[in-house]
């Protein structure tokens, strides 16, 4: 199977009045269509570590390699058409745009990419559908939960077919119930699409949906959990 | 660039038709102000100008003034005027040339018929009431009785503030009320003195014209016992303002001996009114382009500063931060151009005609706005530019932004 995310000796420092070394010397490999819970304490690192791996963020030292592509030595410009390209990224907070509708939010990376088409709009409806929010295609954000929000959220991140998905803390700000669908839905996605997703969680009954855990204490590597279903 | 182009007028677009239309509202409101600021007070200034120029073609020296020779000696006739006033029309563009004569008289009059009489000093100029018709309007602004007629002597049109009683900017100093068919007396600087019968009152509202009487030609020309075509003066008006200088060039090949000059050298306090309105206006009018362009950006910079969170959040789903950048720009031209708009509306549609029927009443004349072509074209561009740098600067600030700096605000 083919390594979709090789990271060496990843380090991040916060430079402020009292360096803050977030994440110290981490290394580990997620192969292609695996689904990783990343774990760990508040304030372990984990989320730090996913905006590295997301290129949200720039290590401060370290190798990162993605789809086989050193993403550290490309150029802001690149990183975004990278990321546009090959990555999906669910936040915490759904970071929809507002003035957009749910099918417009969707169908925005799709037309950045490619330009105007039908098909994506199409597409965009079929992912809405996917993620049971078709019929809530034209309301903005404003007027969905937070639930129906965060599902957009994964339906925009998943309009390019991403080789990787990202997910921060996805289920953070939602109820039980919500919950456990958004997981349910990215373990679907991850059985039938073959989608490599990495998830950044601190639940632990989370653990039942993914294939392993990597737990994160204090910026470095605790140690890495498979999970066997 | 052109699929970057399409994404960046969905985004804008977007943003405009479903952001707060409160906010868009309020800007489109605040830039039309900017813009109507701007072209109102340098127009209210122009206004000035405007109606003192007009004042001076159209009512007193039209386009250009012949004087007598100065240099060597100075001479207080110009000669062989009749010659001159031919090859002088005969020039293309050049509309008429009057012949004025122009003597400083003291006035008498005798308001009550018992022997106490007003007194003072103004000028008389000696006309060919049909020949200056062609050449001032002072025949159009006859407020009491009627112009002077044919080679008649004995009559006399009297401005308004000599006669008095028709709001004189100075009454103490008129005459006191000169009513249409009574008699003033002038006493002459070269000893003559006659009685006039006042044929007309005219006004033009500008104080220095309102100040001055008139004869016929004949008339004058018996005062000053002239009996050839010698005159004090003659005027030339021509047929585009601005052109004057081509048309002196040439008066002065034919007689190099004259003074000629354009009518704005003509009343030296007026052109330094005029300079000085010129400068003043071009002053405030940069101050109103700073005072717009400041306000333009701190309106479109706060929003946009606002909007680092979506900045953020599309570049993290790898929208390219030109795409990014060009929304916003296009967005603060969307609010210029309607601001724009909106602002041309207000100034074209209600504000200059209220001056229109509303003019401001200075001892120059009735003032309106006068807007000029390229003013209001420099407020557009200037608007424009500044809408331009305000959308500009803040969404490249944001767009260049760490992206989790973005949308959490840090």
């Amino acid at each position: 199977m083919n390594i979709d995310i090789k990271i060496k000796n990843l380090k991040k420092t916060y430079f402020g009045k009292v360096p803050t070394h977030a994440l110290r010397g981490i290394s580990f490999e997620i192969l292609e269509g695996e689904f990783i819970a990343i774990m760990g304490k508040s304030g372990s690192g984990k989320s730090t570590l996913l905006h590295q791996l997301g290129l949200l963020d720039a290590p401060t030292e370290g190798e990162l390699l993605i789809d086989g592509v050193d993403v550290l030595k490309l150029s802001d410009h690149e990183k975004t058409i990278f990321r546009l390209q090959r990555l999906g990224y669910v936040f915490q907070e759904y970071a929809l745009i507002l003035e957009l509708t749910a099918l417009e939010n969707v169908f925005l990376p799709a037309f950045a990419l490619n330009g105007f088409n039908q098909s994506y709009k199409e597409r965009a409806i079929n992912i809405l559908d996917k993620v049971g929010l078709k019929d809530r295609a034209d309301h903005c954000p404003n007027e969905l939960s937070g639930g129906e929000q965060q599902r957009v959220a994964i339906a925009r991140a998943l309009i390019n077919n991403p080789k990787i998905l990202f997910a921060d803390e996805p289920t953070a700000n939602l109820d039980t119930n919500s919950s456990r669908e958004i997981l349910e839905l990215f373990k679907k996605l991850n059985k039938e699409l073959g989608q490599t997703i990495v998830l950044v969680t601190h639940e632990p009954d989370d653990r039942k949906y993914v294939d392993k855990v990597f737990w994160i204490k204090d910026g470095l590597l605790e140690r890495e959990e498979k999970i066997k279903l | 660039m052109k699929k970057d182009l399409k994404v960046a007028i969905f985004l804008g677009y977007k943003s405009i038709v479903n952001g707060n239309k409160s906010i868009m509202v309020l800007m489109i409101f605040i830039l039309s102000l900017a813009f109507v600021n701007l072209i109102f007070t340098t127009s209210l200034l122009n206004g000035v100008t405007t109606t003192l120029d007009n004042q001076l073609i159209n009512n007193s020296v039209a386009n250009i003034v012949i004087d007598p020779q100065e240099e060597p000696t100075r001479e207080n006739y110009i000669v062989h005027t009749k010659e001159l006033r031919q090859q002088i029309q005969d020039m293309p563009g050049v509309i008429a040339t009057v012949v004025h004569y122009n003597i400083t008289a003291t006035f008498a009059y005798d308001k009550n018929k018992d022997g106490q009489f007003k007194y003072g000093s103004w000028q008389v100029i000696g006309v060919d009431p049909e020949e200056e018709s062609m050449l001032t309007g002072i025949s159009n602004h006859i407020i009491a009785g009627s112009y002077l007629e044919g080679l008649g002597s004995g009559d006399i049109v009297l401005g308004s503030d000599i006669a008095g009683g028709y709001g004189a900017a100075e009454e103490t100093r008129s005459l006191g009320g000169v009513k249409i068919g009574e008699k003033v007396k002038l006493n002459f600087g070269n000893g003559i003195e006659r009685d006039y019968t006042v044929r007309g009152i005219s006004k033009v509202k500008f104080t220095l014209i309102d100040q001055m009487s008139y004869i016929t030609t004949k008339e004058a020309k018996s005062i000053l016992k002239l009996s050839d075509d010698r005159a004090s003066q003659i005027l030339v008006k021509i047929n585009k303002t601005g052109d004057e200088d081509q048309y002196i060039n040439k008066i002065k090949e034919l007689a190099p001996n004259l003074k000629v000059r354009k009518w704005t050298e003509y009343t030296s306090m007026l052109n330094s009114i005029t300079s000085s309105f010129d400068l003043i206006t071009g002053m405030i009018s940069a101050i109103g382009l700073a005072v717009a362009a400041t306000t333009i950006f701190i309106l479109i910079y706060v929003n946009t500063i606002n909007k680092r969170r979506q900045i953020g959040i599309l570049k993290a789903i790898g929208i390219k931060e030109n795409i990014i950048i060009i929304s916003y720009i296009l967005q603060s031209f969307f609010y210029a151009v309607f601001g724009i708009i909106f602002g041309s509306i207000a100034m074209f549609c209600f504000i200059k005609p209220y001056f229109i029927s509303h003019p401001i009443v200075l001892p120059i004349g009735d003032i309106s706005l006068t807007v000029k072509g390229y003013q209001a074209t420099q407020g557009v561009l200037s608007i424009l530019a500044a809408a331009f740098i305000a959308g500009l600067i803040p969404a490249w600030r944001a767009a260049k932004e760490n992206i989790l700096e973005a949308i959490w605000g840090v």
